[in-house]
């Protein structure tokens, strides 16, 4: 299936849509369950829930409000079980047009970045409503205390491509500057794209990434907004338009997760993007408390038989 | 990239030409046959390799460069992390050996392709000849590549839009294992093609045959048709049953139109069979290139390398009038001039600063006076003398100095000045065009100007020029895992084990500077030595056979130089230690380091 279109949208409009199917995430991250009990209309509710840090009394509490709600339970970077049941859901779907909410807040990133890729690779003749959510945690505790980063590709996302070109790589700086640091080096990349989230820990974040800033041309600095997916979707296919004849593109995101959203809806366009997930090393327990603020992104999906791609040759 | 001087990975042919010295390693390479050219990261591997293509070749005799040019012509080949951790990525997902080797090797091939047709664009554009000839060529060539290989009649036949078919192949294997990821098809539906069953010689030895017998019907050249050698860039790091692969097949079998040159690290695991690798060496069949420094002779040709960049570079002749020969002497006059009472300034005479601080020292160690005591040396006098000159006092003079500063109940004084000098310039630089590169832009104002350079200023560079090593090796992402012990802590834990060793643990004139490691090591310790071998921290202090390239078990292994100053080590190979008995003391802080068991 392709994009068909990208929106923003608030959290009213949310509040009134009938959704077929609504996934939400249990974790230890207080965030995990606030948009759960925000009058959620929806047919279906599953949750994914971690099988790790289970024993945070954050995490009994989230789990305790999930209630009796259908659960599948998993690591953070496996998706088998959720991919059983994304396809046993479609097949059992007879409404052409389905509307999914899916609360990405405290996902890992393997779990949203499965079910948009999902939706790619899925043949139907549905038209697909995806609803990606994200409740604005507090500011975190642990800002830039860390140091070790561990990175790989997106599993279940596979980008082979001919080293032939460069590599650019697209970095959105985050709260951990040796992650920015790492990823340069690592990747040897001859050109680097930086983003960073306008916020008010905008300055914070400048600062703590200062010795990659320093590095890179002004050109090649790029704010965006925290709030709109759309205008970060449209200026990163832009750039990443641009720069594709001449380089591998490699998108790292460590900053928000708006972001990596936006990074993953790119890629599903632009085949020849690559998306590294980037985490810290150790795992640092933050329970992120919602601040009451959500954004909300829609992905339209459709089966497109004449795309760009099968008119090559 | 600020951090990055010279990366020939991504510089122009025109530039690495330009600043190219040819070297025993390189004229090793241009020979017709077969080669692995072992190495850590920076050690000029890009360099060598680029330096066979055909852009190369026309470059340097263009511009009549001094350098020997191979008779065969250059494929280079890349690879990188990203590909290999790409690679990785497939195999956790589709175990199945027979399922995910056509995989990879249709990758392979599709790169091979890919090399091979930018270089004969090239060939081609080199011809001198009419512009609609060329494209003629190019036309018959793709036209018999497609007959061959039995492609599809529905592109142009240009080598843009074969590029773009071969690309589109590697698309579709991409979307086809994602269906396979989301359960949409099964691992029998992934899509294979052409490239997924063949060996890339024979691709590469059949468009070789195509391009020859294209030009020689075409009239345009003499049935000269030079070997192709398939240059293969950082193989290292693809999949370690890749590389076995192409060298069982390739190496054993004589290929007229072929030659394989292939990098590797210094503790690469390159060969199935030990007994092939013997026979096959004595019948020729490939050269190993080490380019590092293993022994006096392999330093001498270093320094011989540095001596030429900086002549080619700042047309001097003589690096030594510039940069001072190194003295401790030196070194502590200037640094101690508060010392009172030194009257002569020769080493270990009697008044002279090096005596003093060896009596003083003598005084206040046990150990150090009865050192001198068995060497017939008076510790309250311990002048040198015809006997005791050579095989004591030149032999401790560096260990002196550094316990004087760093030793117990010392502290650092003000910025010494134990490192500076034209000796410590070649040498820290360890084998490592760039890291020489990176240290010569550090003096680069003093040696445009040709004027001498003060100690103080040395030292300061040479201080910064290790600071700017240890955060690269550090910082390195790979050098991290999910255990706390990592490459980073590995580096400090050792690099503060032997400078205490050295200063402040019991005298002795015969320190530990290196380590071995045993079998019974961690196997995750392991892991960071055969990684940081890989990326320069450490230097291997021997040669490689063919059967020791294979294992670093028991092999000498020390700290780059690169590194010495930053933790106050001196520039001297003594004797080696198991490094579990080196670091015994820290390995406490780290107890999941044992996860694993032993190795």
């Amino acid at each position: 299936m392709e994009v068909i279109k990208v929106n923003n949208i608030d959290i009213d409009e949310l509040k009134s849509i009938e959704f077929d199917l609504a996934i939400f995430a249990c974790g230890y991250e207080i965030r995990s369950s606030f948009l759960f009990q925000q009058n959620i209309n929806s047919v279906e509710a599953i949750c994914l829930k971690f099988l790790n840090h289970n024993e945070e009394k954050s995490f009994e509490k989230n789990a305790i409000i999930y209630g009796s709600i259908f659960t599948i339970e998993q690591k953070h970077d496996e998706n088998e079980q959720l991919i059983k049941y994304l396809n046993n859901y479609i097949d059992s779907q007879k409404t052409k047009n389905l509307k999914i909410l899916v609360d990405y807040s405290s996902m890992s990133r393997l779990w949203y970045s499965a079910i948009l890729f999902y939706f790619k690779y899925l043949k139907t003749d549905k038209s697909i409503s995806l609803y990606f959510s994200y409740s604005i945690p507090k500011k975190p505790k642990t800002i830039g205390k860390y140091k070790g980063i561990h990175f790989s590709p997106i599993e279940y996302f596979s980008r082979i491509s001919i080293p032939e070109k460069p590599t650019a790589l697209i970095v959105c700086l985050g709260d951990n500057a040796f992650q920015s640091i790492g990823l340069q080096n690592f990747f040897d990349a001859e050109k680097a794209i930086l983003f960073f989230a306008e916020s008010k820990y905008q300055e914070e974040i400048l600062s703590l990434n200062k010795s990659i800033i320093e590095k890179t041309p002004d050109k090649n600095l790029f704010g965006f907004p925290l709030r709109d997916t759309l205008y970060t979707k449209f200026i990163l296919e832009k750039i990443s338009k641009e720069i594709s004849n001449d380089y591998r593109i490699v998108i790292a995101p460590c900053g928000p997760k708006t972001f990596t959203l936006a990074s993953f809806i790119v890629a599903m366009s632009i085949e020849e993007i690559d998306i590294w997930r980037v985490s810290k090393s150790s795992q640092v327990v933050e329970l992120k408390e919602p601040n009451g603020e959500v954004i909300i992104t829609s992905i339209k999906m459709k089966t497109v038989t004449n795309n760009m791609y099968h008119s090559i040759g | 990239m600020g951090k990055i001087i010279f990366n020939a990975r991504y510089n122009s042919i025109s530039k690495i030409v330009d600043s190219f010295i040819e070297n025993d390693h390189y004229l090793e390479l241009i020979t017709d046959s077969n080669s692995i050219i072992s190495g850590p990261r920076g050690c000029g591997k890009t360099t060598l390799l680029k330096m066979l293509t055909p852009e190369a070749i026309e470059i340097a005799k263009e511009k009549n460069l001094n350098i020997q040019t191979p008779s065969f012509l250059g494929i280079y080949i890349p690879a990188d992390k990203q590909w290999l951790i790409q690679h990785q990525n497939i195999e956790k997902k589709i175990t199945e050996k027979e399922k995910y080797e056509p995989i990879i090797l249709s990758l392979l091939n599709a790169n091979v392709i890919i090399a091979i047709l930018n270089s004969v664009r090239q060939l081609i554009n080199s011809i001198e000849c009419e512009k609609e000839i060329k494209v003629e060529l190019e036309f018959k060539f793709i036209k018999q590549i497609k007959y061959t290989f039995d492609l599809p009649n529905e592109f142009p036949n240009t080598i843009s839009s074969l590029k773009l078919y071969i690309y589109k192949i590697v698309n579709e294997l991409n979307i086809s294992i994602n269906k396979f990821y989301y359960k949409f098809i099964s691992v029998d539906e992934i899509s294979f093609n052409f490239l997924s069953f063949i060996d890339c010689s024979f691709i590469a030895s059949s468009i070789h045959d195509i391009y020859y017998t294209t030009i020689n019907n075409q009239e345009l050249k003499n049935s000269n048709s030079p070997k192709w050698a398939l240059c293969f860039d950082e193989l290292e790091i693809s999949p370690n049953w890749l590389v076995k692969k192409i060298i069982k097949i390739n190496f054993r079998s004589a290929n007229q139109n072929l030659l394989f040159k292939l990098t590797a690290t210094p503790n690469a695991d390159l060969f199935d069979d030990e007994r092939y690798v013997s026979k096959a060496q004595i019948e020729h069949d490939f050269n190993i290139i080490p380019c590092w420094i293993y022994n006096p002779t392999s330093g001498k040709k270093w320094k011989s390398f540095c001596e030429n960049y900086i002549l080619k570079k700042y047309s001097i002749e003589n690096l030594e009038e510039i940069l001072l020969k190194h003295k401790f002497n030196d070194a502590m006059r200037y640094s101690e001039k508060q010392l009172k009472g030194v009257t002569n300034h020769s080493d270990f005479r009697e008044g002279s600063i090096l005596w003093r601080i060896l009596k003083d020292l003598a005084a206040e160690d046990n150990d150090l006076h009865d050192y001198l005591v068995r060497k017939e040396i008076d510790p309250e006098n311990p002048k040198d003398n015809s006997l005791t000159s050579d095989s004591v006092h030149r032999k401790i003079k560096p260990i002196i100095c550094f316990r004087y500063y760093f030793g117990k109940s010392r502290s650092r004084k003000a910025a010494t000045l134990l490192y500076y000098g034209y000796e410590y310039f070649i040498e820290l630089t360890d084998g490592n065009p760039r890291s020489l590169l990176r240290l010569a832009n550090l003096y680069d104002r003093h040696l445009k100007l040709k004027e001498i350079v003060p100690l103080q200023v040395q030292a300061n560079y040479i201080y910064k020029f290790a600071i700017s090593n240890y955060n690269d090796f550090v910082d390195d992402p790979l050098g991290y895992s999910n255990k706390d012990y990592s490459l980073k802590s590995l580096i400090d834990d050792l690099g503060f084990a032997l400078h205490n060793i050295i200063v402040k643990d019991k005298f002795t004139a015969d320190p530990v500077t290196s380590f071995k490691l045993s079998s019974s090591d961690p196997a995750h310790l392991r892991k960071l030595v055969e990684y940081g071998l890989e990326i320069g921290v450490f230097q291997l202090v021997e040669n490689i056979s063919i059967k020791k390239i294979r294992d670093i078990t028991d092999k000498k292994i020390r700290l780059s130089y690169r590194l010495y100053p930053y933790f106050n080590i001196p520039k001297r190979v003594y004797k080696e230690k198991s490094i579990m008995k080196i670091l015994k003391s820290d390995f406490s802080k780290h107890p999941n380091l044992f996860e694993n068991g032993s190795h």
